[in-house]
């Protein structure tokens, strides 16, 4: 089988991030004077590169690439997500600046390894064909352990490697063994030909084992109840950047993954997977929430929290198939909007916690860098850093789904969605769910306004201050002028079609 | 020979890994009962391939194992690190963080 | 009923061999045992110490780094059996996966991976 340059095309976005970061590794290593401006520069224009080759996708192209035997598909949802992705890495990238100088990493492997996370998250959105799924979700899951690994003395973020690598070891071969089931049911790894051989009427328990195994699997990659427990001693355990980093671009490649193989590979057997997905979605929502309302430390209860959005984006999902058993594909926007809506406002608070990093007097004379974990960590920081304060408050309000924010616009739309196709139950729960979510966020914003402080050496960098802004604009911008963004992800999915 | 040998082979395989993850608290035997759920699923995929579905189940095997390989080798460079830091690899020791 | 006979065969040929061999070793065998004896077999060379002492951890690296390299190989097979049908773009393709694993390689070297200590 051989292809055409032409078909190179399907993937030159994700290329253009791999090279960059490949090439971030090699100046790390082969050239004695490292620059950070030169790391930065090289992977930012990897960034904008990707984003300028998904642009003239988008605007001048316009039609979907399919290629390599249809294993990869650029279209519109490929490109929406991946400019998610894209925009969450760079930012990511900028607020990394803290974390690596703090703690002493290797910028190269640091900032190479953040760019084929994201190479393979971009092509595992566009994967049509289970192959290149599994590549891509193993290629991302790989890289993201050694990134939670990567600060390599502490133990904490050792732990929580470990506790990553298992889990995701455990889902991989879940999610393998689901494939070789469907593969057996169908004789195919392409999703169109899953669905196919499922259109012919076929209903063996073979595929329904399958199908169920590969939803388990994405369950764990996403974080989603019953198979959340790894996510909050990960997130807690790895540098914040990293944290960051994953808890919003894992969740918008696999929800987007997940979606490509339930529209494209099982649309019409949906009584297969739909309540399936609402249990999943329910228990995501009720767990996640009420986790998070008994931490202390507020990295963890954001590490809860990002739970229980996986579960509101779940909602979507889960609804497709409306009361009256018709299938609406069209609801899976719900999800990607979210998705988008989530990206910046976790990043942003995710960010400020780095803000707010303070040196703590190590055992042998050295210092050693702690982010502002617990709410002690942020009492009264509204008096002396007003706008970072006012910028948290925004993300911890958008979170709580709080208007004019991006949050609320997302949670309004998921759950009217879900209403109008007659799923009431599971649109009050979520309400409800949210309700009890605010508790916590505004814990946080009374610590910061009401409290006195507690620590007083809190350095903050320069450049994280950059990144809080930008996500805050993001999020204040979906938030009053929506409409271009839901247009967007309407567009994206109907196209998939 | 059936096919059915196969499976019946890969689910036995499959579920002493599953039930070595649940049981094992030593990190190398968690690799060890990783690497026995990936054979187990190597196995069904060519096992499928070759009674009926064609050979793109045994070109799937092979991305498989060398991924599945890739991760265990990324899991022991990092149990090696937690070895470095805390002079144990029982993951049931490696506590931390607070439940 | 051919396979009672079988089974029937099968218990007195195992009752025969055993029944030898512990006759032999019970009433037959001469038994002086000496500590030399007692040792496991080194192939003929006297043990320089147990076998169940804990290994450096530097043999661990060498050993993933063996096994990372000797896996990624799988790919080559296929390449050498299809060779002819594959042509240049294969020669391509293959080119690439291993100018990515010599990246890795040089990676590797470089950083001293490859160093003993």
């Amino acid at each position: 089988m051989t292809f055409t340059i032409y078909e190179l095309a399907a993937m030159q976005p994700a290329l253009l991030v791999m090279i960059a970061g490949l090439l971030a590794v090699g100046l790390d290593t082969f050239v004695p004077s490292k620059t950070r401006i030169a790391h930065a520069m090289l992977c930012g224009g990897g960034v904008i590169a990707a984003m300028a080759a998904l642009g003239s996708q988008l605007y001048y192209q316009r039609t979907a690439i399919h290629a390599f035997g249809n294993m990869l598909v650029l279209d519109d949802m490929a490109c929406f997500l991946s400019l998610a992705i894209l925009a969450a890495t760079g930012l990511v990238l900028i607020s990394s600046d803290a974390d690596t100088t703090r703690r002493n990493i290797g910028f190269g492997e640091y900032y190479g390894l953040i760019m084929i996370a994201a190479s393979a998250m971009m092509m595992l959105v566009a994967s049509n064909d289970f192959m290149t799924i599994f590549v891509n979700l193993e290629v991302l899951s790989l890289a993201l352990y050694v990134l939670t690994g990567i600060t390599r003395k502490n133990p904490r973020s050792n732990e929580a490697s470990v506790k990553y690598l298992v889990s995701g070891a455990f889902a991989t071969c879940f999610f393998l063994m689901g494939v070789a089931f469907l593969y057996g049911a169908t004789g195919t790894f392409a999703l169109s030909g899953i669905r196919e051989a499922l259109a012919l009427g076929l209903d063996s328990s073979m595929a329904r084992v399958g199908l169920g195994m590969v939803m388990v699997g994405f369950a764990f990659k996403i974080g989603a109840v019953p198979f959340h427990m790894w996510v909050p001693d990960v997130y807690e355990g790895a540098p914040t950047s990293t944290t960051a980093f994953m808890s919003v671009t894992v969740k918008a490649a696999g929800v987007g993954a997940l979606i490509r193989v339930l529209l494209i590979a099982a649309p019409m057997r949906s009584d297969l997977w739909a309540d399936l997905l609402w249990w999943m979605a329910v228990a995501t929502m009720v767990v996640g929430n009420l986790m998070a309302l008994q931490q202390t430390s507020v990295k963890r209860m954001l590490a809860f929290s990002s739970v229980a959005h996986t579960g509101y984006a779940l909602v979507a999902l889960a609804t497709m198939r409306s009361t009256d058993e018709t299938f609406v594909p069209e609801a899976a926007a719900s999800a990607l909007f979210y998705l988008l809506t989530y990206t910046f406002m976790t990043l942003g608070a995710f960010s400020f916690l780095i803000y707010m990093g303070h040196e703590l007097p190590g055992k042998d004379g050295t210092s050693e860098w702690q982010d502002a974990e617990t709410l002690s960590d942020l009492a009264g920081m509204a008096d002396r850093r007003p706008w970072a304060a006012a910028m948290m408050g925004l993300f911890l309000l958008s979170l709580g789904g709080i208007p004019p924010t991006a949050g609320f616009l997302g949670k309004f739309y998921l759950f009217a969605g879900a209403i109008e196709r007659g799923h009431v139950t599971i649109a009050v729960i979520g309400v409800m769910a949210s309700l009890v979510s605010l508790y916590y966020y505004l814990r946080v914003i009374v610590w910061m306004y009401m409290k006195e402080p507690m620590i007083a050496d809190e350095k903050p960098h320069p450049s994280v201050a950059v990144v809080i802004a930008l996500a805050g604009l993001a999020t204040l911008l979906i938030g009053v002028m929506p409409g271009a963004f839901i247009a967007a992800a309407e567009h994206s999915i109907a196209v998939l079609r | 020979m059936d096919v059915r040998f196969y499976l019946s082979l890969a689910a036995v395989l499959f579920v002493t890994g599953v039930y070595g993850i649940l049981t094992r608290r030593n990190a190398i035997g968690i690799m060890l009962s990783v690497e026995l759920m990936a054979n187990a699923l190597n196995l069904n995929l060519v096992a499928f391939g070759r009674y009926g579905a064609g050979a793109l189940g045994q070109v799937f095997a092979m991305f498989s194992i060398a991924l599945t390989v890739t991760e265990v080798v990324v899991g022991l460079g990092i149990v090696v690190l937690l070895y470095r830091s805390r002079h144990d690899v029982m993951v049931n020791l490696a506590s931390e963080m607070k439940r | 009923m051919v396979w009672a006979q079988v089974a029937i065969y099968l218990l007195i040929v195992t009752c025969l061999g055993l029944g030898m061999s512990y006759t032999g070793y019970f009433f037959l065998a001469p038994s002086r045992p000496r500590a030399l004896k007692q040792e496991a077999y080194e192939c003929g060379v006297p043990q320089m110490a147990g076998s169940r002492e804990r290994f450096s951890v530097r043999f661990y690296l060498i050993a993933i780094m063996f096994i990372l390299f000797d896996i990624e190989t799988v790919f080559l097979i296929p390449w050498a059996v299809l060779y002819k049908q594959l042509g240049v773009p294969g020669l391509v393709e293959i080119g690439i996966f291993f100018a990515v694993l010599g990246f890795g390689l040089a990676y590797l070297w470089r950083r001293g991976g490859l160093e003993w200590d």
